[in-house]
């Protein structure tokens, strides 16, 4: 398989986190001889236990954190400013400016990935008419649902119209309609030719929309897994016991 | 350039927002009621009196809300991850930190402005003669704003928790200040002291050349010195800023 | 890159510090030094600390009034006649902290010169205690002297120093050449004016005596504004009855 199918890859990736406190340094193993790819247009989950490595994995592929040994390709270049153009994320939990309306907010996120001005207003049209975000973009995000905080974290992540997705936790927090339309998006987007990373704790909803998934345990790739209905979750325990 | 001037407009329209600003209102509270309180005493005590407390509260409540601000920047965001969010966007981290930096300060500049805007009706309602040097002092004010500010976001990105970002932010203002009083003990140390006491000078912000507000028109500075002044300030932020830039640089979230 | 723009402009930021430090002609009475430790007190160390010398100097100098404008019964002289219509005070409360309460105002800042003349007025003219009022002008006027700056400061105080030598050596009735000089100044303390007025009535001196007084009628102080009005009409009253 050659490299420009791969949207996502870690080889051998280590990943030590070292915390100072009063001249004394703890160090916790994150990632030890890491290897994974994501393959272009596919919906990927990563599974494993809480401390497992996943949000270690996206932050390592989001540049916000760096690797101590090995090697990561995003869309076939090293992490970098410019090649997290073409990224989307969406956190976990909705990590937002809560000052800032929605408008404002994806005006800033516009400007930052490049986007002049007639782009970020029919980025911003395009993306409100498919979340339905409706008045709720003039009002300020700290006022604003959690259940809507995320669907603005989702729409600042599609902006700039990304080929890489990756999503973390996105059900965290939201009801069953929630998940339900959540889910919806994520399809619609993969149809559209975006490849999708998400991390989550939620088996049976991951096995209604993965291809393929991969079971960390203890900072290290378990197993890699195509999805098959009804058997991700006896593959999830197998792998982490 | 384009991602600097954003990050800061928008740092300010955020900062103009927030709760912090309501400090302005306590200021206010406070240079009225002085104002009432002065009322009976002799003309001359009382200008001096209004103007004096009433600039020593526009230089700590901004010093309060700059410090406030910046452990948010460089500490808190990073904390609660909402510094994701710009990370994960194709702008350089040194672009991001700077343009928050200039949002924080021109912010900073606004709150020093509208206070001072009030001080200064209060003083004409009494009849107070204003010169250059009263206008001035507030732009030194800003100086020292602007200077603090840098320091407290390169040790809040250095910084473990947001109390001790705080506190060494407090030591630092304090110690800036303390710096010329520790010269009259310079003739009693030994060299190896004078030249740890020089070094302190560089490294901590000198605010005895930046205090103004303390000193009287014509006994504090020549003219001539007030240029050197001003480029020091410039000069000393950009040097902390560059730091923190490189620290921010490194920094994992 | 970083680094090296850091150090490039940290270089910079040391040379303006030095070109601005030589041109930084005033210093204050140092935090550490003899002259402030034996005067000052705990809160006037924060205030320093935080850069608000003004501010102390100005919280010690409106104590310094609170202390002059109430009655202490511990410091009432025994047997001491009351001497009504002279001054602020009742003549009856000895004020011992006064020369103290100034000196620490001063010391604090030395640009305060009103702490120092008000406060030299009150001691010299109303205590009657010179000796303080000489020493409290003295240290202030010794300070600027000593600083060797270009033009003069601190002339009023002088003006001080020159009526309260006189008034030692002579009596007050022989100080109104410089008090004369010394009223002319916008803050000249109103209790200064209520003196000079007052030696002109004594010495029948009664066209003076409302010049200077009605300096006093728009005054801050109803007391002053008061005893000035008073004053005023029972000139009037003695020229109408031809005393």
């Amino acid at each position: 398989m050659d490299k420009v199918e791969k949207a996502l890859e870690f080889t051998n990736v280590g990943k030590i986190y070292r915390r100072n406190h009063f001249f004394k340094t703890t160090e916790t193993k994150a990632l030890t001889d890491f290897s994974l790819d994501v393959r272009k247009g596919e919906i990927f989950c990563l599974l494993g236990l809480n401390g497992a490595g996943k949000t270690t994995t996206v932050k390592l592929a989001l540049n916000l954190i760096f690797p101590d040994s090995g090697q990561i390709r995003v869309l076939g270049e090293k992490p970098s400013p410019e090649v997290i153009s073409r990224v989307g994320y969406v956190s976990e939990s909705p990590y937002l400016f809560p000052y800032l309306t929605a408008r404002e907010l994806f005006n800033l996120m516009g400007i930052l990935s490049g986007l002049n001005a007639p782009r970020r207003a029919e980025a911003i049209d395009r993306i409100c008419d498919f979340l339905s975000l409706g008045d709720f973009i003039d009002k300020k995000i700290g006022d604003c649902s959690k259940g809507m905080q995320q669907r603005v974290l989702l729409a600042q992540a599609l902006l700039h119209d990304p080929e890489l997705l990756i999503l973390d936790e996105p059900y965290s927090g939201l009801d069953p309609v929630g998940i339900s339309q959540m889910r919806q998006y994520i399809e619609k987007l993969n149809s559209e030719g975006k490849t999708i990373l998400m991390t989550s704790h939620l088996i049976a909803e991951s096995e209604k929309i993965a291809k393929r998934a991969g079971i960390l345990k203890d900072g290290r790739v378990a197993k890699v897994i195509p999805v098959r209905q009804g058997l991700l979750e006896k593959e999830f325990l197998e792998a982490v016991s | 350039m384009k991602a600097v001037y954003n990050v800061a407009k928008y740092t300010l329209l955020e900062n103009a927002r927030s709760k912090s600003f309501s400090l302005s209102v306590v200021f206010i509270a406070l240079v009225f009621v002085s104002a009432f309180i002065f009322a009976r005493l002799s003309e001359v005590v009382e200008i001096r009196a209004i103007q004096d407390i009433g600039m020593g509260a526009v230089q700590f409540f901004s010093f309060l809300t700059a410090l406030f601000f910046a452990v948010k920047v460089a500490f808190v965001e990073g904390r609660n991850k909402t510094i994701y969010l710009p990370l994960t966007r194709p702008v350089k981290r040194s672009e991001y930190i700077f343009g928050r930096y200039l949002g924080i300060i021109l912010s900073s500049a606004l709150e020093i402005a509208a206070m001072g805007m009030l001080l200064t009706l209060l003083l004409y309602l009494k009849q107070a003669d204003f010169d250059s040097f009263y206008f001035l002092s507030y732009f030194f004010i800003f100086l020292k704003i602007a200077m603090i500010t840098a320091v407290t976001i390169l040790i809040s990105l250095a910084s473990t928790s947001q109390a001790s970002a705080f506190i060494f932010s407090f030591l630092v203002w304090i110690t800036g200040h303390s710096l010329g009083e520790v010269e009259f003990l310079l003739d009693e140390m030994s060299p190896a002291m004078v030249t740890m006491v020089r070094i302190f000078k560089w490294i901590f912000p000198n605010y005895t050349l930046l205090n103004l507000a303390d000193y009287t028109a014509g006994r504090f500075m020549a003219a001539a010195g007030y240029l050197p002044a001003v480029l020091y300030a410039a000069f000393y932020v950009l040097a902390v800023m560059w730091l923190a830039s490189a620290v921010f640089e490194k920094k994992e979230f | 890159m970083k680094l090296a723009l850091s150090a490039f402009f940290f270089i910079a930021s040391v040379l303006m510090q030095e070109q601005a430090g030589k041109h930084f002609n005033f210093r204050n009475t140092a935090v550490f030094s003899k002259d402030f430790s034996e005067v000052a007190r705990y809160g006037d160390f924060w205030l320093v600390l935080f850069g608000h010398r003004r501010i102390a100097a100005d919280i010690v100098f409106i104590q310094t009034l609170q202390y002059y404008g109430s009655i202490h019964k511990e410091e009432i002289s025994a047997g001491a006649k009351a001497e009504p219509g002279e001054g602020f005070g009742t003549g009856l409360v000895r004020y011992d902290k006064l020369f103290s309460y100034a000196l620490r105002s001063v010391r604090l800042d030395r640009n305060f010169e009103y702490a120092v003349t008000f406060t030299a007025a009150a001691l010299a003219w109303v205590q009657k205690r010179e000796n303080e009022a000489i020493a409290l002008l003295t240290d202030a006027i010794d300070y600027w002297e000593a600083q060797k700056l270009d033009t003069p400061v601190f002339y009023q105080s002088s003006l001080y120093l020159s009526a309260i030598a006189v008034t030692k050596e002579k009596g007050i009735a022989e100080a109104t050449e410089y008090m004369e000089k010394v009223i002319t100044y916008p803050d000249c303390p109103d209790m200064v004016k209520n003196i000079l007025g007052e030696i002109y009535f004594r010495a029948k001196d009664y066209k003076n005596a409302v010049r200077v007084l009605e300096m006093n009628l728009d005054s801050r102080d109803p007391n002053y504004r008061e005893k000035a009005q008073k004053k005023i009409e029972q000139i009037h009253h003695l020229l109408i009855s031809g005393g």
